[in-house]
């Protein structure tokens, strides 16, 4: 027997087939998606509902997709879209840090490894925060997403040659703010 | 090879694609070479891409992924009963389950009887694999153990009409599967293990089936579209839905689930990649077959392949 939603919340019909090749979607790359939009919006609400969005497009242009191909880059570029056109719409307010900074120890403290490299994580988190939108998008889907200089012109509606200076931004940003720890 | 400087070194590895040096241009390559600084620089973005890679994902919202699922929901379907079952399969009480049976060892026993001058064993063939299609849809849709058995009790009879006619040693092997699929029914009702048991089924039937479009022989495509609409239907799909609601806790299961409705989808693109292939009318006919709408036809939805 199917899940019966709550009554409250909205449904969305779809025929068997997308139901089963999205629910299929979600289980692999639900977790990657939101974490795209999370480090672009800085806020769990608005990432949970982007992600959301990013799925539900997914779903109605499932036929664009080509089996063979990478699905996780094409939610990805879905992903990029739904941000994008959400910025657009409205100002995407910082809701919650991503980081709390002040656990973020000196770099010159004693520290083990482990910690160590916690910290380097919350340092990178919170340098990520500090770049200017384009460029932590370019570096977060070049560096963790694999997309090439030009799929990501593609996704963001720019060319190769503009991508690849918002990475030399983006990288030139983050060695000065990580000097320390890198 | 022009030779460049510190600062145009620099710029061309902030901007490069891949960090790799057997990637980087000759000119970059052969500063590197001489230069210290350059390769320090190198290498501290190697470290920082590699850190950004390794960054520990936010804590999933796992909440927000099962209310996402929650809310997909199938389109009504108004000629499906309330049952998740093929629209004409009834919830059947014991009585009419017996009926049943006995109405389709007596078709099956005429059937045996007009053609057993031995002149027509590929219509002897397809019975008897006919039968056992529909043994199976009955039992996967068999609702008491009762019911079940009654329906399982008819496994003899359709050993014999095996053995007793000259099934050809291709039909003959379908024929044993579905055999072997049946039995394998009647102890093992978990509606998952049901779905992936089905699925190898649709998987074999889809694999005969384009051997029979490769060869051109389009009666042999009728049926097997016929057997392959049930098959997903009532043993993959109706198991599926059945299993849905088992899963949302148990990762193993939720992951067997998805795998089992991802190659479901797979195997509807694949079918209509195989039905482009085919004359318009034998795509007719297999569509009809198969359950599906006609493409240019407004279709009431069906639950389909």
């Amino acid at each position: 027997m199917a899940l019966q939603p709550d009554s409250a919340r909205p449904s969305i019909p779809l025929d068997r087939q997308t139901r089963a090749e999205l629910a299929a979607w979600v289980a692999a790359h639900w977790d990657a998606v939101f974490g795209l939009l999370y480090r672009m919006t800085r806020s769990r609400h608005e990432a949970e509902d982007l992600t959301q969005e990013t799925f539900l497009r997914a779903g109605q242009r499932r036929k664009s997709f080509t089996r063979g191909t990478n699905a996780r880059a094409w939610l990805m570029r879905i992903a990029t879209n739904a941000f994008l056109d959400a910025r657009r719409r409205k100002q995407v307010a910082r809701i919650e840090p991503l980081v709390d900074e002040r656990r973020i120890a000196h770099p010159d403290a004693p520290a083990t490894a482990r910690v160590q490299n916690d910290e380097l994580a919350q340092a990178m988190e919170a340098a990520l925060g500090e770049l200017a939108e384009t460029p932590r998008l370019v570096f977060l889907l070049r560096t963790r997403e694999e997309l090439s200089f030009k799929e990501i012109a593609d996704t963001i509606g720019t060319t190769e040659e503009t991508a690849r200076w918002h990475m030399l931004q983006a990288r030139r940003c983050l060695m000065e703010k990580l000097e320390n720890w890198i | 090879m022009n030779r460049i400087d510190c600062a145009q070194a620099r710029e061309l590895l902030l901007a490069a694609e891949v960090l790799a040096e057997e990637s980087l241009s000759p000119e970059l390559q052969s500063h590197l070479h001489e230069c210290q600084a350059c390769r320090n620089t190198l290498a501290k973005l190697h470290r920082m891409d590699e850190q950004a890679r390794m960054l520990p994902p936010p804590e999933a919202s796992e909440s927000a992924k099962q209310d996402f699922l929650q809310q997909l929901r199938p389109l009504p379907n108004p000629a499906r009963p309330s049952s998740l079952h093929w629209p004409f399969a009834l919830r059947w009480n014991a009585s009419m389950a017996a009926l049943a049976a006995t109405l389709i060892l007596l078709s099956g026993l005429a059937v045996w009887l007009l053609i057993s001058d031995g002149t027509s064993t590929a219509i002897a063939s397809d019975t008897v694999v006919d039968r056992l299609v529909n043994w199976n849809m009955d039992l996967a849709d068999a609702v008491t153990p009762q019911e079940q058995g009654r329906i399982f009790s008819q496994s003899a009879s359709l050993q014999q009409a095996m053995d007793r006619n000259s099934t050809p040693a291709s039909e003959r092997d379908l024929a044993k599967q579905l055999l072997e699929n049946g039995t394998w029914l009647k102890t093992n009702t978990d509606p998952l293990d049901r779905a992936e048991r089905f699925g190898q089924l649709a998987d074999l039937l889809f694999k005969r089936l384009g051997a029979a479009v490769a060869k051109g022989d389009t009666k042999a495509a009728a049926r097997l579209s016929r057997y392959l609409g049930l098959v997903t239907s009532r043993g993959v799909d109706t198991h599926l839905d059945r299993a849905e609601s088992s899963v949302v806790d148990q990762p193993d299961r939720r992951h067997r689930y998805h795998k089992a409705a991802q190659k479901r989808a797979e195997l509807r693109e694949q079918l209509d990649v195989l039905l482009k292939q085919v004359p318009d009318v034998t795509r007719k006919q297999m569509l009809r077959e198969l359950g599906l709408p006609h493409p240019d036809r407004k279709a009431q939805h069906r639950n389909h392949p």
